[in-house]
């Protein structure tokens, strides 16, 4: 047997944490992938297909006058055209990019701040978790939906992806940092703490090395908690129309609706399901990836599916 | 247990104060507009400063905040731009948003709950896979949407139904030539509907006991039919039937129902609870206590309701008290949608005319029946489970 005479040493040691892609995780990815494909595909076709046709394809004021609106799914228009006479899958992929900001964003600035919050309360304890506790019980009380709204009718110059940062800061900073907290206080009183501790372990290195990969699973499943209020709260504000003049899956149902008092009054169900299972695809698709993370990592759920395989008692302790 | 609710409450306390510091010089960045900047029309002579000398508007913000937190602590939420009290202003509307919050919300907790308890025992893995997608996709369904489809697909139905219940076109008539408000009645109908739901679970667990399973399929139906009986004996029928379906104009059927908002609030809200009672049933059927349940004979549904589902359901309950202004908001939004008033009506106004006051008490109190009523979940928990009294005094 090898003696382990650094901290060092002791980590090269630790077989690193894999993340196998199971298929919910696969399914996810494929979906934000099309998500992404579907963000980028209205500049390309912009500059090929629909080159020479802008008026046509423009999704703000674009108008084909060549049939009448609206009108059903078409090879010229794929998923119709609204009663304003626009193209909707043209409408659609340029909603989806200030959407995926948001989504973006949100997750990103929800899992480090609550992962740092968690990390940090957790290793310091004393006064300093006891103040980041207190904040975050009281920022549990302030929904984050209520407070995007006041801050969007305040200050509609704010972009989204700077709004789905303010969203991710909230929920990382509240919730998902409570959550998190309580998982890095278990993970601190695992024995092989103690251990890395007497081997002379630094403070940063036991956070980074020992504690945060522990964090990551329940990270993953707060960052797609966050984008799934931080989708429907911009899509809200769009919808009220409190913020700027984004266009994203919000606007994208509410012109689906007939303006009160304006010709014409018929409903775009075409731009109405888009927007509506867009959002839900989306926040769908994150919370796959979620699933699939948790039950790839799960040590418990990893041992029950080698023992007995994806049986029902699989199924029950949490695999699907 | 004394000294651990004394402890409990002295932090919530602390918990209130900060979130309402928070909160109070937020909303004076954001909206940083007071009675003086509203009204003095760009006036900056000694008589605009004499008013916010007089008001309290030149000191400090923090000292603001304190004197704020000082009010709150005697009711009082400060004046509107309208020259009303806000704690007058929030108190008008409030009980109609909680009424609808309450049903609603046990109703969604009741559905949720027996879904994600009966899927996670089910064999079948298209059961479960089934209901986890149903229960994402309805809990990620955009609220203004949701409502959107339903009262385009229920104006119909409504209209028909008002028609077959002999009530006029119009709710407005209905109104007129009663005494009754609108609160009365709303509350005359949660309140019975309530009521027979709880002696239902009773007669349900009773009926259980003692294997009587006719008694237990009707109980919830026949209760709750006894109820609403007993809502049109007191001579509120006709009313607690146009606050269902309600129709204005003979146009916008089922806007401003509380009844459609109900139905739109447990649509969004059940699906949570189906997930989180699923994965908290699923963790408990590997506990060695299962185990020894089965190996002892007893059935498969009693150790799934009296063994697995009751230690499950405590966790899904604190995440639930948790997430209470969280779920509140959800139901404000789907009132603003479905101008039912309430709440939203309040919220979203103030917002729109940047009464600061009335936006900060709204906040505020929702915030406050959050708290509240996480502390009272703590309590329970506490009474209930010796351990959790043990670690938090530890």
């Amino acid at each position: 047997m090898t003696a382990v005479a650094t901290p060092e040493a002791a980590v090269r040691s630790i077989p690193k944490p894999r993340v196998p892609l199971n298929t919910k995780i696969r399914i996810g990815l494929v979906m934000l992938a099309g998500f992404l494909v579907l963000a980028v595909s209205r500049p390309i076709l912009a500059h090929t297909l629909w080159r020479g046709q802008w008026l046509v394809y423009q999704p703000v004021s674009g108008w084909d006058a060549t049939i009448t609106h609206p009108a059903g799914i078409s090879v010229r228009h794929l998923l119709g055209t609204d009663s304003y006479g626009r193209d909707v899958f043209s409408m659609f992929s340029h909603s989806t990019w200030p959407t995926l900001q948001v989504a973006l964003s949100a997750a990103l600035v929800a899992g480090i701040v609550s992962t740092a919050f968690a990390a940090i309360s957790a290793y310091r304890r004393g006064p300093i978790d006891g103040a980041l506790t207190h904040l975050a019980d009281a920022l549990v009380l302030l929904p984050p939906p209520i407070a995007l709204f006041i801050i969007g009718v305040s200050a509609p110059w704010l972009q989204p992806p700077i709004l789905g940062a303010l969203y991710g800061l909230l929920f990382g900073l509240s919730t998902a940092a409570l959550v998190l907290r309580s998982q890095a206080l278990v993970v601190m009183a695992k024995p092989f703490m103690e251990a890395a501790r007497t081997a002379g372990g630094s403070g940063w290195w036991l956070i980074r090395v020992h504690v945060l990969p522990h964090l990551l699973p329940m990270t993953a499943v707060q960052m797609m908690a966050a984008v799934t209020g931080a989708v429907i709260t911009f899509g809200f504000l769009e919808f009220t129309g409190a913020g700027g003049d984004w266009f994203g899956y919000g606007s994208l149902i509410y012109t689906g609706l007939p303006s009160p008092g304006l010709v014409p009054r018929d409903y775009a169900w075409n731009a109405l399901i888009a927007g509506g299972l867009g959002i839900t695809m989306l926040c769908g698709a994150f919370y796959l990836i979620s699933v699939g993370l948790r039950e790839a990592v799960d040590p418990e759920l990893l041992a029950a599916r080698a023992r007995f395989g994806k049986t029902s008692r699989w199924r029950r302790m949490g695999g699907y | 247990m004394t000294v651990y609710l004394l402890r409990r409450l002295g932090w919530a306390v602390v918990t209130l104060l900060i979130f309402v510091a928070v909160v109070f010089v937020g909303l004076q960045l954001l909206l940083p507009f007071d009675f003086s900047t509203q009204f003095a029309f760009g006036g900056r002579g000694d008589d605009y400063y004499a008013m916010r000398e007089s008001l309290g508007l030149d000191r400090p913000l923090l000292a603001r905040a304190g004197l704020y937190v000082l009010g709150l602590a005697q009711g009082d939420l400060g004046m509107s731009y309208t020259g009303e009290p806000v704690a007058a202003i929030i108190g008008r509307s409030l009980p109609f948003t909680i009424l609808v919050f309450a049903v609603g919300g046990i109703l969604a907790y009741v559905l949720g709950e027996w879904l994600g308890r009966v899927a996670a025992w089910h064999r079948s893995r298209a059961v479960g896979s089934a209901t986890t997608t149903a229960s994402v996709l309805l809990s990620t369904t955009f609220p203004p949407l949701l409502v959107f489809v339903m009262t385009y697909f229920l104006t119909m139905p409504f209209y028909e139904l008002r028609f077959a219940l002999g009530l006029p076109s119009d709710s407005l008539e209905v109104w007129r030539s009663t005494y009754l408000t609108q609160l009365q009645v709303l509350t005359l109908v949660a309140v019975s509907v309530l009521g027979a739901v709880i002696v239902a679970f009773a007669l349900r667990a009773y009926a259980r006991r003692w294997d009587l399973r006719l008694l237990a399929a009707l109980a919830l139906p026949v209760t709750v039919t006894a109820a609403l009986i007993g809502v049109a004996l007191t001579g509120a029928g006709t009313e607690a039937l146009d606050l269902m379906f309600r129709g204005t104009a003979g146009v916008n059927v089922g806007r401003g129902s509380p009844f459609l908002a109900m139905i739109a609030f447990i649509i969004l809200g059940f699906g949570e609870v189906a997930i989180l009672m699923r994965t908290g049933m699923a963790e408990e059927s590997s506990e060695d206590y299962v185990k020894t349940a089965f190996a002892k004979g007893l059935p498969g549904r009693v150790v799934r309701d009296r063994h697995v589902a009751r230690n499950a359901m405590l966790p899904v309950l604190t995440r639930l008290f948790v997430g209470i202004p969280y779920i509140l908001t959800a139901l404000i939004i789907i009132e603003q949608q479905l101008e039912v008033g309430g709440l939203s009506q309040t919220f979203f106004e103030a917002v729109g005319t940047a009464d600061t006051p009335v936006v900060l008490g709204v906040v505020v109190v929702v915030g406050i029946i959050g708290l509240v009523l996480r502390l009272l979940m703590d309590i329970l928990v506490a009474v209930l489970d010796p351990r959790v009294r043990t670690a938090a005094m530890a």
